[in-house]
């Protein structure tokens, strides 16, 4: 389960980033850049979910909610209303009849990976390289393809993460479990402002 | 005499007390040797040995017989979020050895079919748990998991499947007991608001500690206590838990006793100083009361294999009653008047006699901890007289005592009796009685029948573990309902029989919650027949097709789900024995649901938050063909402490009535005896109406230094009024009084300043009836010879 709510706050978390503002190069350091500068903003999500074992594909929405440095809350809208919040430390569930809070030593695999979510929110490339291989590559008309191989422990259940953007903008992650389960998170394009 | 016989004599006395002593360390080292817990704190051994159900159940209760313990644990928030801190706290302990879980709320239930190995009676939760088998039952359930499904909310996708009905967790939910606690971001938290004041907020855990031999034990709670103070800082938080009591309890015994000790020695050096001015002498006095102190001790752990620290603290007192022998003895050989010393010695071996005796009656209070009282105080006052007998031929040396003829007619050394009792009795005894009377009748005693009135333990961590109490919502933590039966069977069944009721009773919120062994393990009777309730293959596949259409589940998702149904129905049944055996079982909880009596067992039901006593008497009335009895620790506690003091009443009379008895063999002459008693006894009935007044209400220790009184009083008594029979020396009597009572005031006013209850019980209690004694006995023998 703890897993499964990280791959979810990653995929929330990526597509919670900052709308594009102009179209200069794009490259890995000018991304991280962008995203470093935003303070706080919020964000309208739809998520797929395969699971291999069960052959069942579930559909999942909601709004996603950052405050810089550390604060990150995802907001379920539908199937159920309910949320998870993020803190370096802590992830904290709170849906109707199910509350939970994993802390470091109660979830550290948790907490490891809500850290290296508030790290590319918070663009810090540096210390997300700590953890993961990146591999970013430009697919043409301003589209963009980053993916992050862990390098931790974090290998025992996450495959990948391939994030999918234009411009500054991300339009699709993917994340891919060993087990050949995936979550993809869609959002449509904004218009440049 | 000859010099040469003398310094034989001299010899002889030195090898006796040396002989004596070299004996004590022999026989102190023999009893440190093979006891290595020669001291306890078991409250339970100052209980009545009664056969009730409940008082044998009382005395379960609070012996310290518990594998494990559980601590509480309140501290105050700081600037980190409650769970970052609550956290640390919890991982920073659980690092120590001998600490066997931290709780703080947010442990969540672990998935069966993750551990390892996965849980023995995990099979057997559609045996242990209510499973009412309908296709909407099964709908509801499955239509839950979907949507924890869908969040990724479930902790074990194939758990899921194996229990839909999560019957798992509804078992589990049944052993713990702290589901109550208000939580703040997933961790256990104190109400913002207590019993009519506005508290700050704090950290709420529960630690297990492993209940190792006790010096280790003691230490682990050191090293909580001191891992604590390093990480929130010893203001900030509040331990306790029955063993942290009584580890405080003893530590601040020790340390009263050390320190009540140390003052009361220091108080009688320097009275003996001022009264003898010798070095030798102050020697001279010390050595009985240091001999008869570790002989008492070694009697009671020799006896009773360990001695109680409520016993020891008894030790202080004997300060003031044994030092009195060597003073008065020395007293009376600083008339050098071996005449004097041979008069001085009878009273004092008089008085010591009967003080020892009267020390003893209360063996017959067949109380463990007040018969370890006895062996204590007579052995002790015992000791204290042989050891200043012995002292003898070396005070005799020291004096140089003047020969005397060794058959003296009394008309020489006494006066005629000129003694006169009408005015005394008069102008004294009669007033004094009416005022006595007149006090107690208008403004009674009050009594201290609460179970803290029995304790040593100080006030503050009373007061502490009465709040974490509160915090934790333990406060009913005395109210059961008591349920003997024949068999194991037969107490389940019975506690099966009663769900129904007892479940009223919360419905109309006469109780908040109820805890029974039933909760835990069925009856056979009761899981043979939920086995045959089981839903058929059929019906389960029927109800899984209709349950699985709302959502994206299949049916044939469930077959692990069916496949364990199957495997219930083969089972056998899971019996007491079987129970028990399993690892997963805490052995303390269920200790706590059964006590095994000597033919038959007795079943708790733990009630909290009982509103009204009547109603819960009511229903163990209403059910009495289950020979329920309602136990509620507080009421018992008073009844049996009242049982206690009329036993202490008892033997009081007893002693008092010894006393008059060897006081009539000594002397023939019932107005001798009444001229000698009376004042101890005004002295007793004084004291009392002194509290009285005072408004103090009184616990079994202020009846037991009444004891003290009457056996100091016995020799102030006699001292006075066979001095003033002198027809000589009899200002070295007066003097000899009047030191050992300016010790006496001294050593037990230092009790009286204790912090702890029992010491303070006792030394007021002394310090105001040896001045009452002291002064009724001066008067009664001032009037007596006053001329008319």
């Amino acid at each position: 389960m703890k897993i499964k709510l990280l791959l979810i706050s990653i995929v929330f978390t990526s597509s919670f980033l900052p709308s594009p503002v102009n179209a200069t190069p794009l490259t890995l350091e000018g991304l991280f850049s962008t995203w470093s500068c935003v303070k706080a903003e919020q964000k309208k999500f739809t998520e797929e979910q395969f699971d291999p074992f069960l052959e069942i594909t579930t559909t999942l929405s909601g709004t996603l909610h950052y405050q810089a440095p550390d604060k990150l809350t995802q907001h379920y809208l539908s199937p159920i209303e309910g949320s998870v919040f993020f803190t370096p430390d802590t992830v904290r569930l709170d849906f109707p009849n199910r509350q939970l809070s994993l802390s470091t030593d109660s979830a550290p695999m948790l907490t490891m990976l809500s850290q290296t979510l508030l790290h590319l929110l918070n663009g810090n490339l540096e210390k997300l390289s700590q953890s993961f291989k990146l591999e970013f590559s430009e697919q043409g008309n301003q589209t963009w393809q980053l993916n992050l191989f862990p390098k931790n422990t974090l290998r025992v259940h996450l495959e990948s993460i391939a994030i999918l953007g234009v411009q500054q903008q991300i339009l699709e992650i993917r994340i891919n479990k060993g087990s050949g389960e995936w979550r993809k998170l869609s959002f449509k394009p904004e218009p440049v402002s | 005499m000859t010099p040469r016989f003398k310094h034989n004599q001299k010899t002889r006395a030195y090898s006796t007390i040396s002989g004596i002593f070299a004996f004590i360390l022999v026989w102190a080292g023999a009893v440190g040797f093979f006891n290595k817990t020669p001291f306890q704190n078991d409250l339970t051994q100052f209980f009545p040995n009664q056969q009730s159900f409940e008082a044998q159940y009382l005395k379960h209760r609070l012996s310290p017989q518990q594998a494990s313990s559980w601590l509480m644990l309140a501290v105050k928030t700081n600037d980190q979020p409650p769970v970052v801190q609550s956290q640390t706290i919890q991982s920073t302990l659980q690092t120590l050895p001998g600490v066997i879980q931290v709780l703080n709320g947010s442990e969540t239930i672990q998935s069966p079919l993750q551990q390892t190995p996965a849980p023995t009676l995990y099979p057997y939760r559609y045996l242990l748990t209510p499973f009412s088998f309908s296709e909407a039952m099964l709908n509801e359930h499955i239509q839950q998991r979907w949507q924890e499904y869908q969040l990724g909310l479930m902790l074990d996708k194939h758990w899921l499947l194996d229990d839909p009905s999560y019957q798992w967790g509804t078992y589990l939910k049944q052993w713990q007991s702290s589901q109550h606690l208000s939580k703040q971001n997933g961790v256990w938290v104190s109400e913002l608001k207590t019993i009519g004041t506005q508290s700050p907020q704090q950290l709420l855990l529960l630690i297990e500690v492993d209940k190792q031999p006790d010096l280790l034990y003691q230490s682990l709670l050191q090293q909580i206590e001191s891992t604590l103070n390093q990480i929130i800082g010893q203001s900030h938080y509040q331990l306790s838990g029955a063993d942290w009591i009584a580890l405080k309890a003893e530590q601040e015994i020790k340390q009263a006793v050390n320190w009540v000790t140390a003052l009361a020695i220091s108080m009688v050096f320097l009275s003996l100083l001022i009264a003898f001015r010798s070095a030798k002498l102050i020697l001279f006095s010390c050595l009985p009361l240091l001999g008869a102190f570790a002989i008492a001790t070694l009697s009671t752990i020799t006896l009773f294999g360990s001695m109680q620290l409520i016993t020891l603290a008894l030790g202080a007192i004997l300060l003031g009653v044994a030092i009195d022998y060597p003073i008065h003895t020395i007293t009376a050989f600083q008339s050098r008047q071996a005449s004097v010393v041979q008069k001085i010695w009878t009273t004092i071996r008089l008085g010591a006699l009967t003080s020892t005796f009267g020390f003893l009656m209360l063996w017959w209070v067949n109380i463990e901890g007040l018969q370890q009282i006895a062996i204590f105080a007579s052995t002790g006052l015992l000791s204290a007289l042989l050891l200043t007998q012995s002292l003898k031929p070396l005070l005799n040396k020291h004096f140089a005592l003047t020969d005397i003829p060794a058959k003296v007619p009394t008309y020489q050394v006494e006066k005629r009796s000129e003694q006169h009792y009408f005015k005394p009795f008069f102008m004294l005894f009669l007033p004094g009685l009416v005022i006595i009377i007149m006090v107690l009748a208008l403004k009674p005693l009050q009594w201290q029948d609460d179970i803290v009135s029995l304790s040593p333990v100080s006030p503050k961590l009373i007061e502490t573990d009465k709040m974490l109490r509160s915090l934790f919502q333990h406060q009913e933590a005395g109210k059961k309902i008591l349920v003997p039966a024949s068999s194991i069977e037969a107490l389940l069944q019975k506690q099966e029989s009663l769900i129904p009721y007892l479940e009223n009773l919360k419905k109309t919120q006469f109780i908040q919650q109820y805890q029974m062994l039933s909760q835990l393990l069925p009856s056979l009777a009761l899981q043979r027949q939920r086995q045959q309730n089981l839903p058929t293959a059929k019906q389960l596949q029927n109800a899984l097709n209709s349950a699985t259409q709302s959502n994206h589940f299949q049916a044939r998702h469930f077959d692990t789900f069916s496949k364990s149904l199957e495997q219930t129905r083969q089972l056998p049944l899971l019996n007491n024995d079987m129970f028990l055996q399993n690892k997963w079982i805490s052995a303390e909880l269920v200790q706590q649901h059964v006590v095994p009596l000597s033919n038959q067992i007795l079943g708790v039901i733990s009630l909290s938050g009982v509103t009204s006593d009547s109603v819960i008497e009511n229903f163990t009335k209403k059910h009495a063909e289950h020979g329920l009895i309602y136990f509620n620790q507080r009421v018992l506690v008073a009844n049996q402490i009242s049982d206690i003091r009329s036993q202490l009443f008892q033997v009081l009379a007893i002693l008092i009535a010894v006393l008059a008895l060897s006081l009539g063999l000594k002397f023939q002459r019932v107005k001798d005896v009444f001229m000698i008693l009376t004042p101890v006894l005004l002295a007793v009935g004084a004291t009392l109406a002194s509290f009285s007044l005072l408004e103090i209400p009184l616990s079994i220790f202020h009846l037991m230094s009444l004891m003290l009184i009457a056996a100091i009083g016995l020799d102030y008594s006699l001292l006075f009024a066979q001095g003033a029979q002198q027809v000589e020396h009899s200002q070295e009597w007066q003097r000899s009084i009047r030191v050992a009572f300016v010790t006496t005031l001294g050593s037990f006013a230092m009790l009286a300043f204790s912090q702890l209850a029992l010491l303070h019980a006792i030394g007021l209690t002394v310090l105001i009836g040896v001045t009452w004694v002291y002064g009724l006995s001066y008067l009664s023998t001032y009037l007596s010879q006053e001329k008319y």
